[in-house]
């Protein structure tokens, strides 16, 4: 039974350690600036926005977004 | 040991990738990868984004989608490699219970079940089948083993402090497989187990059955609680933000999801039982892998070309999520396919009666606030049932026809009848058949429903598969017999699987334990999927792909039915444990070799470009002017099309309109945005006149027409100002009826419409339909629209059922009908045909010896041969052989018979031989044709009669088949063939009696 406060940095029955917890935000962080650059105007009715294929929003976006979520598995596997 | 079998199967499975996308969904997820697009629900946002990253080392588009099988075939050899340690981890317990250090016997012992069970499993039909295109099963197997592998890795450490997080890193696959496809959910009871089989003190039958539970709970936590309730409350939001509040759409949307984790984060700092705790993480885990579907609402709102159910705003996206487009089937009570409506009476009439469900809300159409479009509505039966497994209406005579009559009590089957059903059909047709199509083997990979020749299960051992099939299979026509689909394996797989659950039992407690939790996997990918499904009879394909996880749990038991062989040996001959250990090594890796020798062969699908240049051949149909515009109805005369749009940006100045989809308005609205090269098309409705639940449906009413000239006559200005100057001009039934505010103007009054045009008018009839969907209102629109200054084609795949209103009016330019104010009936525009057959058309390389072609793809070349046929046909009527002959030597060079076997169209071109003097080479078709006819014929025969009816289709076809080579070896005085096959002829037309 775990009662014991889990604020000790070396506490062995922390769940996640402060790094692990780091490095999660990290990838938050990255996921949601993938998502920030895959954003923008849309093709309306009057014209084809070729924007919508730009280099930014599907290449560079979603390859943050994915390295965001990888990034979580290593956050919660991460030993030090 | 391990990175081997990776190593093995990633090199196999990249040796037969397809170097192009495959047929069916394939070329969907490639593009919805490549260029973030948005394909059907419920989606598949997680391998967007690792399609999209496989796609970057493509050096040019037309490898992209090599790129996006390679990825499955990566994948799958993961799957593959986590199947290995997840097998030796079982072994391994079994061998050498008390964890002792393990000799060397022991080793090899442990090591050989993994290599047998990851290879049967590496060169299985089903698996590989997925391993080699685009699609999300293989990534969803991948995420099946590696959570199964990761519940195992949690239990060899689960008394160290850091054990949980394994769990949390399960929590968070789980999450992503959201993003992948729901198959994964299944291993959840199964990982429960072994939760429970390791912390519990005593293993108990009340603690099993509560452990069982949980297990199932989690799964409907996850399916019916977190997946559609995070969406419905942040619903709640929008509707409280942008309607109550005034904010921008999203406001509401972005302020609930902060809110949510911030809650979340916060209580799982505060809270400190460590249950709580990792609850609490579990689910952020779970969100953030859910979250991915944040790539789906972002690239929804950019409204990109392919843009299913535009889940660009929340409720929509809930929407999609659920998969509402395919409806739901009852499961535990509900009506059956005969049951009948209940009724009551509204005012004059009686109305079906129905039960309003929840509100759907959609943007408004000055994009300001959420406004209701309709209510859910749910239809009341008076009679229902339990656990009804014949439910669908539309399927009433398919239910019949494959029960041979169902008894009925009242308006209901019996539950008898519906047990039968549920047995014969959905559980032994729809899921042991493909089980056994995996392990024991397969008879062809020709779709089957029930009739002896296609698509069952056989064993190869010649008895069996006789009383098996009920006919003589040594008399097999050469068609099947060297179909590349056969694949035996004499039910080898099936025993040694048998084998390691026989070992299994007897290895105690431990062993039994193990045994429940991998049956629990195999029952839950496998039987509970039938259950949930409730499936319909007449499917398109083939549906034994959902079902690779059961036969992933049956390859662990086939890897462990080593360790009996072995004990086996060991027994029967008293040799040494490593000599016992080794002999039995050698014996059971012949299983897996003899397997991969069967099924190379069919699923080698390298150098085969088929879909990509078929999908080509399509736009290509269509001429280079104007913008064309082609209707097209199915998935594989559909995505082709748009992948060669989305992905290879070939003939972008043209549009592809799907008449399925055509009936929704997210897709009416995409068809009204330009996209690349192509025009918006020419549709003139406002949003709110083609909404959902807005003329989804107009009646025709004939008997108006004469009223309707009465009034003319009568009252010709009030007339004029009501129906417009000419009452039954297209373009004035559609503006003054259909889009009428008036209720009871919304129909069309008359059975046949006019389009009248520079280029003259056109009669389009009407005689015999009740109605008009609104599909078909949109393609009218377009047509009066156009003015056919745009172009407007119809695939040559659109059924008879379709588009009946046109079928006097189009012109055959190639692999689509131009639909033409000029044409007199069916037209064909010899030289447009000839252009494309002969200079334009690509054939995807089945010229290649020993190039795989399945049956989806020999059915795409049989098409481009009909046409191929029609326009040899129209060059001999005009006397033309010259070019009759090139055509026919353009269709033996680029679809030689070896690949693409000789269907009755073929005749024309021995008839094109004939006129030329080239008897020989006509002779060789027509007695090709009669050869293959004979063996057919004779070989049903042997079938027995009670099992006859399902192959009567096939011999009534080859009846027709011989019919006409016969006539024209005749018309051309042929009298050696004639003589050798005429006998045969007759006896089949005693034998078959039309």
């Amino acid at each position: 039974m775990n009662t014991t406060s889990n604020n000790t940095p070396n506490d062995p029955l922390r769940l996640l350690g402060k790094r692990n917890v780091f490095i999660i935000i990290i990838a938050c962080v990255l996921i949601l600036i993938g998502y920030c650059l895959m954003s923008g105007a849309g093709s309306t009715e009057e014209a084809f926005n070729p924007e919508i294929f730009s280099t930014r929003r599907i290449v560079v976006a979603p390859m943050l977004c994915l390295a965001g979520y990888l990034l979580v598995i290593v956050g919660i596997l991460w030993r030090e | 040991m391990a990175w081997f079998v990776f190593a093995i199967a990633a090199i196999v499975y990249c040796l037969t990738v397809e170097p192009t996308a495959s047929l069916w969904d394939c070329p969907e997820f490639i593009a919805c990868g490549y260029k973030l697009e948005i394909g059907h629900p419920p989606g598949a946002p997680v391998f967007m984004l690792a399609a999209n990253l496989f796609s970057q080392f493509a050096s040019k588009p037309s490898d992209v989608a090599l790129m996006v099988n390679v990825l499955s075939a990566l994948l799958s050899a993961g799957c593959i490699f986590f199947l290995f340690l997840t097998i030796t981890c079982f072994a391994r317990k079994l061998v050498s219970p008390e964890n002792r250090d393990l000799t060397i016997s022991q080793i090899v012992d442990i090591e050989v079940c993994g290599m047998v069970g990851s290879l049967i499993y590496t060169f299985s039909d089903t698996f590989w089948f997925s391993a080699v295109e685009a699609e999300v099963y293989a990534f969803s197997s991948f995420l099946t083993s590696l959570m199964f592998w990761l519940i195992l890795k949690w239990e060899s450490e689960a008394d160290a402090p850091q054990a949980d997080r394994w769990i949390i890193l399960i929590a968070y696959v789980t999450g992503l497989s959201i993003g992948v496809h729901l198959l994964c959910l299944l291993c959840l009871p199964a990982m429960s187990f072994i939760v429970y089989y390791r912390k519990a003190k005593r293993v108990t039958l009340f603690g099993s059955m509560k452990t069982l539970a949980a297990g199932a709970l989690l799964v409907a936590i996850i399916l019916f609680l977190i997946i559609p309730g995070i969406t419905k409350v942040g619903g709640w939001f929008e509707l409280l933000f942008t309607n109550v509040l005034g904010c921008p759409y999203h406001t509401g949307l972005l302020c609930y999801i902060m809110l949510l984790v911030g809650t979340l984060v916060i209580a799982f700092h505060k809270v400190h039982r460590k249950v709580w705790k990792t609850s609490l993480a579990c689910l952020l885990m779970i969100l953030m892998g859910y979250s991915s579907y944040g790539v789906i609402f972002i690239r929804a709102n950019a409204n990109v070309p392919m843009n299913e159910n535009a889940p660009g705003n929340i409720f929509s996206l809930g929407s999609y999520l659920s998969r509402e487009q395919y409806g739901d089937t009852p499961l535990i009570y509900g009506p059956a396919y005969c049951s009948e409506l209940d009724y009551e009476t509204k005012g004059n009439y009686m109305v079906p009666k129905e039960k309003q469900g929840a509100v759907v809300y959609r943007p408004s159409v000055d994009s300001t606030r959420y406004e209701v479009i309709r209510h859910e509505v749910k239809y009341q039966y008076k009679d229902n049932m339990f656990f009804p497994r014949m439910h669908s209406s539309r399927h009433a005579k398919a239910y019949e026809d494959i029960m041979g009559g169902v008894k009925k009590h009242g308006n209901l089957p019996t539950a008898a009848e519906n047990l039968r059903f549920f047995l014969t059909y959905q559980v032994n047709f729809m899921y042991w058949r493909y089980f056994l199509w995996n392990f024991v083997g397969r008879q062809n990979n020709i779709q089957g429903h029930g009739e002896v020749e296609h698509g069952n299960w056989i064993t190869g051992i010649r008895w069996i598969d006789n009383l098996l099939l009920g006919c003589d299979t040594s008399l097999l026509p050469s068609d099947l017999r060297t179909n590349k689909g056969r694949n035996v394996f004499f039910g080898l797989p099936l025993l040694l699987g048998l084998a390691g659950i026989a070992w299994q039992r007897r290895k105690g407690c431990r062993g039994r334990h193990q045994l429940y939790v991998i049956m629990l996997l195999f029952l839950m990918t496998g039987l509970a999927i039938v259950v949930y499904i409730n499936q319909t009879p007449l499917q398109p394909r083939e549906r034994d792909y959902s079902y690779a996880g059961s036969f992933y749990a049956f390859s662990i038991w086939t890897g462990l039915g080593v360790g009996m062989v072995t004990a086996l040996l060991r027994k029967l001959f008293r040799c040494g444990k490593l000599t016992a250990s080794i002999a039995g090594a050698i014996l059971t890796l012949f299983v897996p070799l003899q397997m991969v020798s069967q099924t190379w062969d069919d699923h080698d699908r390298s150098d085969r470009f088929t879909c990509c240049d078929f999908g080509a051949n399509y736009l290509e149909s269509m001429q280079r002017e104007g913008n064309p515009i082609i209707l097209t109805n199915g998935d594989n005369d559909t995505f082709p099309l748009w992948y060669n749009h989305e992905v290879e940006g070939f003939r972008t100045d043209t549009r592809d309109c799907n008449m399925e989809y055509l009936q929704t308005d997210w897709y009416i609205d995409q068809m009204k945005r330009p996209a690349y090269d192509s025009p918006a098309l020419p549709i003139s409705w406002q949003h709110k006149d083609y909404q959902e639940d807005c003329r989804e449906y107009v009646p025709i009413h004939p008997e108006m027409k004469e009223r309707v000239k009465e009034l003319v006559e009568k009252y010709p200005e009030e007339a004029h100002k009501l129906f417009g100057d000419q009452p039954f001009e297209l373009k004035n039934i559609l503006h003054k009826w259909i889009l009428s505010d008036r209720p009871d103007m919304q129909c069309i009054p008359t059975d046949s419409v006019t389009i009248t045009s520079s280029e003259g008018s056109m009669v389009l009839s009407f005689k015999g339909m009740r109605g008009l969907y609104k599909k078909d209102l949109m393609v009218l629109e377009m047509l009066s629209k156009a003015d056919w200054n745009r172009p407007i084609y119809t695939s040559i795949n659109m059924g008879s059922g379709l588009l009946p209103y046109l079928r006097d009016h189009l012109v055959l330019e190639g692999l689509a009908y131009r639909v033409s104010p000029t044409a007199a009936g069916r037209d064909v525009d010899v030289e447009r045909l000839y252009e494309n057959v002969m200079h334009r058309f690509r054939y995807g390389n089945l010229k290649a010896e020993g190039i795989y072609v399945d049956e989806d793809v020999k059915r795409m070349a049989n098409t481009h041969q009909v046409i191929m046929s029609i326009l040899i046909d129209s060059l001999l009527q005009s006397n033309d052989l010259k070019r009759a002959l090139a055509v026919c030597q353009k269709w033996q060079q680029e679809m030689p018979q070896e690949n693409v076997p000789y269907t009755e169209y073929a005749l024309s071109m021995a008839r094109c031989f004939y006129l030329d003097g080239q008897v020989g080479k006509a002779d060789e078709i027509v007695g090709n044709l009669m050869r293959r006819a004979d063996e057919w014929l004779s070989w049903i025969e042997t079938i027995k009669p009670s099992r006859q009816s399902g192959s009567l289709h096939s011999a009534h076809d080859w009846m027709e088949t011989m019919q006409q080579a016969l006539s024209l070896a005749y018309l051309f005085e042929r009298k050696q063939i004639v003589n050798q096959y005429y006998n045969h002829y007759e006896h089949y037309l005693k034998q078959y009696p039309q």
